[in-house]
């Protein structure tokens, strides 16, 4: 390592959370150093010499270092932001899509022994596949690891900063204002307990909610899934006070207060959802089983994935990017514009892109698995329509993503991310989409066919099934994502960078 | 003569805001202008100017953009704001008043 590159390594050590930012500064201090250095080669100093002047009329790279990591401490804050929300939006968003999908997949056309089979069809495909995959693709419990260290930290950082979650909240607030004074009535009258925790959690699933209520006959399973629903809330509130109060920028004051408003609306929903379920309980009419349990698991899934979000999520950025350049002054560039949105949504887009690739692979397949269809006929997809309305309450959730995403100037990272995924999405899109054909031949195998209308499925069963295609779908939406995160400008690193300290002493002048 | 750092420190950024007011520079060209015009009297440690330009472009009195200068060799430059000029022509009336009252003072006139 050279003296400038030693006096770079000091001076921006600071940055080491932000490699994008990092490489930039680098990049701009190296060019003013080469500068220096070329000017004392011309005036005819050997290179040695002219590089220990150049460092050495440079200043102490230390004190730089923390005058430009003061300089830049908005900005950095900012742009971790902006990363962080886009990583807490869209990586429960991910996760729900390959859920759905996959579960759907194998509720529709595949039975237990098959799902088995499938899982090995994918691993056999993935190992043929995995050197030509790049690096970040090669999944493993060290991702696993990494993904839930980076989700800490990102939610550390975004609730941080008040313009990602205050809209946020504002948006979730006057929903479930909107829905319980509408429902209130209603469900006074029927005594639906449990559907006031669930409207409390999930006011847009409302509608959803109360058509499967009416196939999946008595309340308990919606009081049991509203019941966990809380209890998982409960626990993530706990664990959110404690990130809020150690986290650096927000008041501690605010931070308790946040905490227990959390705490006690988990704590009220527990309560309401429990006397609910006991109220069902007694008034239950015995048709409840298991599977009635799994149905509802899907559909509650279901509603947050259709395939037009992307499509409602792509207008809604770029109209509120354009809105934002216009209020700011800035020029409406086509290509700012859309880079500016895409930094937003491209993620969503490109996963989107490889599970509707996935469902018309298998749909070729579907004389052979559903004899009443035709090939490349998607009922799945025409159903799909009539909801999208439901994602114009989704798309302001994006909202201070966008904001901030602009306020940073991401474009460059949206650039690189674009052109990485030109580069390598056909690899992807190989794997998943020979993944999703395999996924169709284990029909012939051996093993009872999968009834969706059956009632009667043992837990056991069940279970098992339900772990399995949890798994599968972990491992795919973990790669989606911790290849998004890694490969778009992510702040967050895959371990401690080592940052070297030592700066010889004449340097440090 | 040499100026005493704390003396330099606050007339580093109207500098750096009068110098690019004249057109968009980048750090090195900057320093080496400075060095030029004060004939060696402002002894700046070239890094750091970089803290400041950071600092002027974080508060939206500057902004930068990567070109290839007519070397062919990428560099960042900067440019003052409309912000900017703005801040320069309160900071310069600002500098006058001050230099004049402070000579005043030293001097021994009334200001």
């Amino acid at each position: 390592m050279t003296r400038m590159d030693d006096l770079l390594e000091a001076a921006t050590s600071r940055f080491r959370y932000d490699a994008g930012l990092r490489e930039e500064i680098v990049r701009e201090l190296r060019a003013h150093l080469e500068d220096s250095i070329a000017a004392a080669r011309a005036e005819g100093v050997d290179e040695a010499q002219a590089e220990e002047a150049a460092v050495r009329a440079f200043g102490d790279p230390e004190e730089i270092g923390e005058k430009l990591w003061q300089a830049n401490r908005r900005r950095l804050r900012r742009r971790a932001a902006a990363m962080a929300a886009v990583g807490v939006v869209l990586m429960p968003a991910g996760i729900v899509a390959a859920a759905w999908f996959i579960t759907w997949l194998l509720a529709e056309s595949i039975g237990p022994w098959h799902a088995i089979i499938s899982i090995a069809a994918i691993a056999i495909i993935y190992f043929l596949t995995r050197r030509f995959l790049p690096k970040t693709a090669r999944f493993g419990i060290s991702y696993l690891r990494w993904l839930s260290t980076a989700f800490t930290k990102s939610v550390r950082i975004a609730f941080s900063n008040a313009w990602i979650w205050a809209p946020a909240l504002a948006f979730f607030a006057v929903n479930v204002a909107e829905e319980l004074i509408s429902k209130w009535p209603d469900l006074i009258r029927s005594r639906s307990y449990t559907h006031i925790g669930l409207g409390i959690v999930f006011p847009s699933l409302w509608e959803s909610a109360h058509k499967q209520l009416a196939e999946v006959g008595p309340h308990m399973p919606w009081g049991a899934a509203s019941l966990l629903l809380y209890l998982g809330y409960l626990l993530f509130a706990k664990r959110m006070g404690t990130w809020l109060q150690s986290a650096p920028d927000v008041a501690r004051r605010r931070a308790r207060g946040w905490h227990i408003a959390f705490v006690v609306s988990a704590s009220a929903g527990v309560l309401s959802v429990t006397w609910g379920l006991l109220w069902d309980w007694f008034t239950w009419n015995g048709r409840y089983n298991a599977f009635n349990s799994g149905r509802l698991l899907i559909s509650i899934l279901q509603p947050l994935v259709y395939v037009e979000l992307p499509f409602v999520a792509l207008i809604s950025a770029l109209f509120l990017t354009i809105v934002l350049r216009r209020l700011r002054g800035q020029a409406l560039s086509p290509g700012g514009i859309l880079s500016s949105a895409l930094i937003v949504i491209g993620p969503i887009l490109w996963l989107s892109i490889i599970l509707l690739l996935g469902v018309i692979g298998l749909s070729g397949l579907w004389p052979f698995l559903h004899p009443a269809h035709k090939p490349f006929d998607m009922p799945l997809l025409q159903s799909f329509f009539p909801q999208a309305l439901d994602f114009l309450r989704v798309a302001p959730a994006f909202l201070p993503v966008i904001i901030v995403s602009e306020q940073c100037g991401l474009r460059r990272a949206c650039v690189r991310f674009g052109d990485f995924v030109w580069r390598h999405l056909w690899r992807y899109v190989a794997f998943v989409f020979l993944g999703a054909l395999l996924l169709g031949l284990p029909q012939w195998a051996p093993g009872p066919a999968f009834d969706s209308n059956a009632a009667t499925w043992p837990v056991l069963v069940l279970v098992t099934r339900v772990a399995i295609r949890v798994a599968l779908q972990l491992v795919l939406t973990v790669m989606c994502f911790e290849f998004y995160l890694t490969r778009a400008g992510t702040v967050i690193p895959m371990a401690a960078e080592e940052t070297s300290s030592q700066v010889a002493p004449d340097g440090t002048r | 003569m040499e100026f005493r750092s704390d003396l330099v420190k606050g007339s580093v950024a109207p500098i750096v805001l009068k110098l690019l007011s004249e057109r968009e520079r980048y750090g090195y060209e900057i320093v080496k202008l400075v060095n030029e015009r004060t004939q060696g009297a402002f002894q700046w440690k070239e890094g750091t100017l970089y803290p400041c330009l950071h600092q002027l472009e974080a508060d939206g009195l500057l902004s930068s953009a990567w070109r290839e200068a007519e070397s062919g060799k990428q560099r960042k430059y900067y440019r003052v704001t409309r912000k900017g000029r703005t801040e320069l022509a309160s900071r310069t009336e600002e500098w006058a008043a001050f230099s004049k009252t402070v000579t005043a003072l030293l001097m021994g006139a009334t200001a």
